[in-house]
């Protein structure tokens, strides 16, 4: 972003929130990553059906999780092209527009984190239960 | 609590901030508690001496990390003792003092969820190359 003073100081604390809203969101995808593969590698060695559908419950939450955190991430891209085409003067400066998108996305955000930790809670709860009893697991 | 609506904005926007805060710190600390039952007691043994080592070093670099954590949630609380108490005395809270150990704290958090993220990217990366050796 070139000319961030030609913003007033509320499009430049969107901005800044969408950015850091934007690295949120990157790091969600290193961890729900690693997440699929723990997921896998107790999926090869599992005996239990009941654990078994449990772990694959989790899987479906965290692929949902990937499609919304990606339209969220869309949406984020957006603003903050929007709010940096506005900061070198090539679009006039729509603080009511900003602020309704900012808004929108504050919900989407404050959702999709809720969501994720409710994910991650049943995740840490089955590998918890799974780690403890090893008679779940196949001799490999 | 109804007493908050006798803040400021900006007083309450603190009060948000730092329980939002709160509730990250105590979120994190299940998932700490998760990494380390998963370093101990699943990857331990069964790793070679250099991945051990690894492991060892980011298990020590997550126990730092729970150290800061509860410093800046003892930090915390204090604010919103402070701003809760504010509430109820319906006094002036706009306190130079009171803006001051937000943005301390907001630089704590900032500091705080950086270093924790580069740790639990290098534990997915050492983790996450153990599992795929297992794999093959």
């Amino acid at each position: 972003m070139k000319a961030p003073a030609n913003l007033s100081s509320k499009s430049l604390q969107y901005y800044v929130d969408a950015k850091h809203w934007t690295s949120d969101l990157e790091f969600f995808k290193i961890e729900t990553a690693f997440f699929h593969r723990l997921l896998d590698d107790y999926f090869i060695r599992l005996t239990s059906p009941y654990f078994i559908e449990k772990l694959k419950g989790i899987e479906a939450k965290l692929l949902k999780f990937e499609e919304v955190r990606h339209q969220t991430d869309k949406l984020l891209t957006e603003q903050i092209m929007h709010v940096e085409l506005t900061a070198e003067d090539a679009l006039p400066e729509d603080l009511e527009r900003i602020e309704n998108k900012q808004m929108k996305l504050g919900e989407l955000m404050t959702t999709l984190i809720k969501d994720y930790r409710e994910t991650k809670k049943e995740l840490f709860d089955i590998v918890e239960k799974v780690m403890k009893d090893e008679s779940l697991f196949n001799d490999i | 609590m109804e007493t908050l609506s006798k803040l400021s904005a900006r007083a309450l926007e603190y009060y948000i901030t730092s329980r939002r805060w709160k509730s990250d710190l105590y979120f994190s600390n299940l998932e700490i508690t998760f990494l380390n039952r998963l370093l101990d007691e699943h990857f331990h043994e069964l790793v070679d001496a250099g991945i051990k080592a690894r492991l060892k070093e980011l298990g020590k670099r997550l126990s730092d990390v729970v150290s800061e954590e509860q410093q800046i949630k003892e930090l915390l609380e204090q604010q919103i003792e402070k701003l809760e108490q504010l509430a109820k005395d319906g006094s002036d809270e706009h306190t130079e003092e009171l803006a001051g150990k937000q943005a301390h704290l907001e630089y704590l958090m900032m500091d705080w969820i950086h270093e924790y993220r580069v740790i639990k990217e290098e534990l997915f990366l050492v983790l996450g190359g153990y599992l795929d050796t297992r794999r093959l």
